[in-house]
């Protein structure tokens, strides 16, 4: 156990230090720089804004200054928005992604546990069978089919919900809808098996025997074990939809992290994409981290099961 | 791990005609089975035999509706005596071709009231004060939707400020688009053909030695044997630039599988291979071995394959590459577990008792032991890797080749999303490249389920 | 600050010392209440109104105009737009550091209220210029203390009708009636709220549902849809869509090769069947301006392209045509231009043609370094005068990007400078319209740009104008 442990808290700052090195030199390497733009920018401007961002240096020098800073939590101003600094950026556009990125994983834990246990309880019936078939359909229905579909019924027919925006609670219905779909269509077929396999289990036929309420039952004793591995999946889940959001925040319109992430990309402004592929970095390595201490922890036979998913 | 064969090492073909006789009982499985069936079908034969190509344009149809139907013909089609005509495809091969041509030059017009007055007339940017219907002749009409001509418009005088004449605005009607044509006489025009080459020219009792022919004048076609017009119907509608979206969809779905299949052949090489040998060689070896695994695991793939893409360019070898790099890691995971657990059984040591090297033994006794598994990991890879293709394409980074992009499913759907009008317009646009990407990661995803459950009958359906 | 949306919502933050009329695009009176023209048309005064404050009700002086010119004549705190500073006698000099005195600059200010600027040649749309956001007056004092603080809402001090309110990235710039501005009760809007919207699609969502009454663009593939709008407006616009060829490298190094394409290009398909929002087809590229007439240029000829193409020396008959690509930046709009073009060149020069995207960034790479056959561009006039479209054709300039370089051309821009009489001037730019288009060809125009959007009909006091500008100054709601 405690092995496990140490050996991921040492691979955190390595893979950290490699995403950040390969960024880094990705987007220099790429063609076209920060201040390039429509308007042809006289040379003199040019060669005075490098000199500001220190882009006129050897890149090592720039690559030492980059990680000297990112030691000191300096991420530097943005390149793009020149008076904003990197900080601000992210302070002001991960709280969107975290709202919505939270209710989202809320909503697909609620919808899919509920589903699970239906499915587990009716096992092998038509309800069952429906509820796998949605889970199928669910993980097979992309985000860019399924938020404009919801958009079209929700907002420009039935004119229930706003179509798009950020700010109040209406607003994040169909965006987290959207977003929890797969989600909560996985967390249904873990918690379904996990059911299944718990309540073949001799305790809870004792339980049946001596008379309890099938509810009883489920909340008392059998969800406890048959939870577990939706427990251990939450960790890539809460990975993996961070970078659901990237396309969910453009579909609605949502002041997030990920629209930045990739137009800081496109624009090649070297200190926001260091910053933001830094934020959801280390945010992914802790999720992933934290699920295989979770797989490490939990019943052996789960971790089987999860290699393979 | 449960269900491991304790075979010998040449019978190993049992647990899979055992498994696929149990897929054939299971009934979302074989769903899927005959899904993934008729979209390989479809993709691999519908661009061929069509009598178009998902790239000919023709923009004087615009964007249609399923079904849409008009005489086969290009953007111009010329003829010329002793040459080979320049035309739609099937025509060409005809031995005699009758066009009905009428010149048109539709011009359009829209007139907004406001507060039960005409507030303005415009052709395109250019705003008029008055509109005199009479002086200008010609035959003025309503556009509906869709472009097609609706109701004859009575000539009469229209000005900027003063109410709309009788009659011509539809009632509550605020914005009127017309159109004002001057038709010529309908023209009747004959081409001969023998080997594909032209021979004659007909317009009436004229010989000509040249024609040509635009398509959005031409009326008809028929080639002279029947009164059956030759014309193109267009299934799933057509896009703003008059493609012909069901070949479109059909050869989407090309480059859609395509990634999805060539990047999880990447995956499952590399993840097969590098596994096994970890699992096979075991100790320190293998704990660098995953160490690194785990290492790249952690790392966001997404976010620098995007940067990637976005800084060197979207070629569809990197992109093949840097999916297929992602997946890999939980083949080779899984490879190792089942190496680890087969190579304690008697017959591989058997084999290595007899002198078989490393390479030979992962090979040929336990990688093709750990086929269950890898078979159920790679449907549902696939999947897995349409998707993410479709994702980047949404996002703006369709795959390339040499330089063009290609449209996939996802660059299709992008496109649907951004064409769907308020009401539901142009919605087969996106309905049909989305059912079609739906229906097809629907099929491999329940097959997956379906021989997971096969391969492995005490566990039923989880992830 | 670069293009329209910035450009925007600078005129309602900032005023310089003229203004342009809403309607008719002539110079108004605006810090400055009046001035005087010398003789030779070199030398302009301007004598700043007594009422002109700055939001936080400083009075605005004629050292602040020099101060603000001076930090836009600066290569650290300058931008693309500081040659339109040119004009003025000194100033090129001053920006590429040949020389570093100020004083040499023909900017004085004689006393708090007069500013005299000297130019180098007579310019007779020098106040349309000085309307420009880059000739607004800046606090220098408050950059100086705030830093790159000095745009936040706390800090931005302007000199318009309207001062910043608040600025919440990505979602919405808020402007508020700036009290101490000189013509403050004429300005009849309290609060005007800015979205940066992204996706058009959204914004038209919300223009339907009335939350916003003013959309300066629309979703290009719906335009069917929504010319059904009463709402929706369309009118002429100060740009012109062309390509650009690289004339360094064959086959485009031939002129006669850049003149059959242009010949083959039917520019009407584009326009009627594949933009359909009332953009016109042109072969020429300046756009009718201040009583400029463009040429003609070369019309569609299907015939002619081939003969020209065969007198190049390709064809039937010559030697085989290279493969020819098209260079867009990834978007939609360019992408649909771009496939309808190359489906054209096919058909009617038989050549193979393709189109090929790639990433704005690489695009303007690409763009700079040569290393294209034939690109996607467009340019957009800066002030009511055709040599805003004809300088950057003069060889070796920035903005140029084909390679080409053409003597006869740069000595009818230098002259068409010096030159003063409006007659005289326009016939020049017409030859040099003449050999752009249609002797030479570095570039093929396609079409004049409209400028389309959505207007609620409750919004008063707009006017369309082939700039696009609207100062949100003259705008009234009705009830």
């Amino acid at each position: 156990m405690m092995p496990r442990i140490f050996r991921r808290l040492l691979y955190a700052p390595i893979v950290l230090l490699l995403l950040v090195t390969m960024t880094f030199f990705l987007v220099r390497l790429a063609p076209g720089g920060p201040f390039s733009n429509e308007r042809d920018l006289p040379e003199e401007v040019e060669s005075a804004l490098n000199a500001r961002f220190g882009l006129d240096q050897p890149l090592h020098i720039q690559y030492m200054r980059m990680v000297g800073g990112l030691l000191r939590g300096d991420l530097g101003p943005s390149m793009k928005h020149r008076d904003r600094t990197v900080k601000d950026i992210i302070s002001d556009h991960l709280p969107p992604s975290l709202l919505l990125g939270t209710t989202a994983i809320l909503l697909a834990l609620w919808v899919g546990i509920t589903i699970g246990i239906i499915s587990a309880l009716r096992a092998n019936t038509l309800i069952d069978y429906l509820g796998m078939g949605a889970t199928v359909i669910g993980i097979s229905l992309p985000a860019f089919v399924f938020g404009p579909l919801l958009q079209l019924i929700f907002s420009m027919k039935l004119g229930w919900l706003p179509v798009a925006g950020y700010g109040n609670a209406s607003q994040l219905i169909l965006p987290a809808v959207t977003l929890s779909l797969p989600f909560a269509a996985r967390f249904a077929r873990l918690m379904r098996a996990g059911m299944l396999e718990i309540l073949s289990e001799d305790f809870i036929r004792t339980a049946h025997a001596k008379g309890l309420s099938e509810f009883t039952i489920v909340t008392r004793h059998a969800l406890r074990g048959a939870i577990l591995p939706v427990i251990s999946f939450l960790g890539p889940a809460i990975a993996a939809i961070t970078t659901g959001s990237l396309i969910v925040e453009k579909i609605f319109n949502i002041p997030g992290l990920g629209r930045e992430f990739v137009e800081s990309a496109l624009n090649r402004d070297y200190t926001l994409v260091m910053g933001t592929t830094l934020v959801y970095g280390t945010f992914i390595v802790l999720c992933n981290m934290l699920a295989d201490l979770s797989y490490a922890a939990l019943d052996p036979r789960v971790r089987d099961a999860e290699e393979v998913a | 791990m449960p269900n491991i064969p304790h075979s010998p090492t040449n019978t190993h073909a049992s647990p899979f005609r055992l498994a696929l006789g149990r897929l054939r009982r299971h009934k979302l499985g074989m769903l899927g089975m005959v899904l993934v069936l008729l979209m390989v079908l479809g993709v691999l034969l519908v661009p061929e035999i069509s009598h178009m190509s998902p790239n000919e344009t023709r923009p004087w149809i615009g964007t249609q509706a399923p079904l849409n139907q008009h005489p086969d013909c290009a953007v111009e089609n010329v003829f010329t005596v002793g040459t080979a005509p320049e035309t739609s495809r099937r025509p060409a091969h005809r031995s005699h071709l009758i066009y009905q041509v009428q010149d048109q030059t539709p011009e359009e017009f829209r007139i907004v009231v406001r507060r039960g007055r005409v507030h303005s007339i415009a052709i395109g940017a250019q705003h008029l004060d008055t509109l005199n219907l009479i002086e200008r002749g010609g035959l003025a009409f309503e556009i509906n939707p869709g472009g097609i001509a609706g109701r004859t418009i009575t000539p009469t005088v229209i000005k900027t400020g003063a109410p709309p004449p009788e009659g011509l605005m539809r009632e509550g009607a605020r914005v009127l688009i017309m159109g004002i044509t001057h038709p010529e006489t309908i023209r009747t025009i004959t081409i001969h053909m023998t080997d594909g080459r032209v021979t004659a020219i007909h317009e009436g009792e004229q010989t000509l030695q040249h024609i040509s022919l635009r398509g959005e004048n031409i009326l008809s076609i028929t080639d002279g044997h029947s009164d059956t017009p030759l014309t193109l119907t267009h299934w799933f509608g057509t896009d703003e630039l008059g493609r012909d979206l069901f070949v479109r969809v059909f050869y989407g779905g090309r480059v859609s599988m395509l990634v999805g299949l060539v990047a999880t052949v990447v995956s499952l090489l590399i993840g097969l291979l590098y596994g096994a040998v970890a699992g096979y060689i075991g100790g320190r070896c293998d704990r660098l071995m995953m160490g690194a695994v785990d290492v790249l695991y952690a790392l966001p793939f997404l976010f620098l394959v995007i940067i990637l893409m976005v800084s060197f360019g979207r070629n569809i070898i990197m992109l093949f590459i840097a999916l297929g790099a992602v997946q890999w890691l939980t083949m080779a995971r899984i490879v190792r577990g089942q190496v680890l657990s087969l190579k304690q059984m008697e017959f591989v040591e058997a084999a290595r008792l007899s002198g078989a090297s490393s390479l030979g033994i992962i090979l040929r006794h336990l990688i093709p032991h750990t086929m269950g598994p890898v078979i159920v990991y790679t449907t549902l890879t696939v999947p897995v890797i349409i998707m993410g293709e479709s994702f980047l394409a949404f996002i703006g980074l369709q795959v390339q080749y040499h330089g063009i992009s290609l449209d996939s499913w996802g660059a299709l759907i992008s496109r649907g999303v951004q064409a769907l009008g308020q009401g539901g317009e142009q919605s087969w646009l996106l309905f049909f490249p989305s059912m079609a990407m739906v229906l097809t990661l629907f099929g491999l995803n329940s097959l997956g389920d379906g021989l997971r459950d096969c391969f492995d009958p005490k566990r039923s359906i989880n992830d | 600050m670069t293009g329209s949306p910035e450009i925007r919502l600078a005129g309602a933050l900032y005023e310089g010392l003229t203004t342009l009329d809403p309607s008719t695009l002539e110079p108004r009176p605006g810090i400055a209440d009046r001035w005087s023209i010398s003789e030779d048309g070199k030398l302009f005064t301007f004598h700043i109104r007594p009422s002109a404050a700055w939001s936080d009700g400083k009075p605005i002086v004629a050292a602040d105009f020099l101060h603000s010119w001076q930090r836009a004549l600066t290569p650290a705190t300058g931008g693309s737009y500081a040659n339109l500073l040119f004009a003025i006698r000194g100033a090129e000099d001053y920006f590429h550091g040949k020389q570093t005195d100020f004083s040499t600059v023909g900017i004085q200010a004689p006393d708090t209220a007069t500013l005299k600027v000297e130019l180098t040649t007579p310019c007779a749309y020098f106040l349309e210029l000085t309307a420009f956001p880059t000739y607004a007056p800046v606090r220098t004092d408050h950059i100086k203390e705030h830093g790159l603080q000095w745009t936040s809402p706390e800090h931005l001090v302007t000199s318009g009708p309207f001062m910043l309110n608040q600025w919440k990235p990505r979602q919405h710039i808020e402007l508020i009636r700036n009290p101490h501005y000189w013509d403050a009760s004429f300005v009849k809007l309290d609060r005007v709220t800015a979205m940066p919207l992204d996706d058009l699609n959204t914004a038209y969502q919300l223009f339907l549902k009335r939350e916003l009454h003013w959309m300066v663009s629309i979703p290009q593939a719906r335009i069917d849809e929504i010319k059904r709008n009463p709402d929706y407006y369309a009118l002429p616009f100060f740009g012109t869509y062309y390509y650009r060829f690289n004339v360094t490298k064959p086959p485009f190094d031939n002129r006669l090769v850049r003149k059959a394409l242009s010949l083959g290009t039917d520019r009407e398909e584009i326009t009627k069947h594949i933009l359909r929002s009332g953009q016109t087809p042109v072969a020429s590229y300046c756009p009718p301006v201040a009583g400029y007439k463009p040429i003609e240029g070369l019309l569609y000829d299907r015939n002619r392209a081939r003969q020209t193409l065969a007198e190049a020396g390709y064809g039937p008959n010559g030697k085989p045509f290279p493969p020819v690509e098209i260079l867009y930046n990834t978007s939609e709009a360019h992408k649909t231009v771009a496939e309808a073009i190359a489906a054209q060149w096919r058909r009617n020069l038989g050549i193979t043609a393709s189109a090929r995207n790639v990433e704005w960034k690489i695009f303007l790479n690409d763009m700079r370094d040569l290393n294209y056959q034939v690109c996607r561009s467009s340019w957009i006039g800066d002030y009511g005068d055709p040599s805003t479209f004809f300088d950057c054709f003069r060889g070796g300039d920035g903005n140029n990007r084909t390679g080409w370089d053409n003597a006869l051309y740069n000595q009818l821009a230098h002259t068409s400078r010096q030159e003063s009489d409006s007659t005289m001037r326009y016939s020049m730019f017409r030859k040099m319209e003449k050999i752009l288009v249609e002797d030479e060809c570095p570039i093929l125009p396609i079409y004049r740009y409209v400028n389309q959007g959505l207007l609620a009909e409750n919004v008063n006091g707009w006017y369309g104008n082939i700039r696009d500008l609207h100062n949100l100054k003259y705008i009234w709601m009705e009830d």
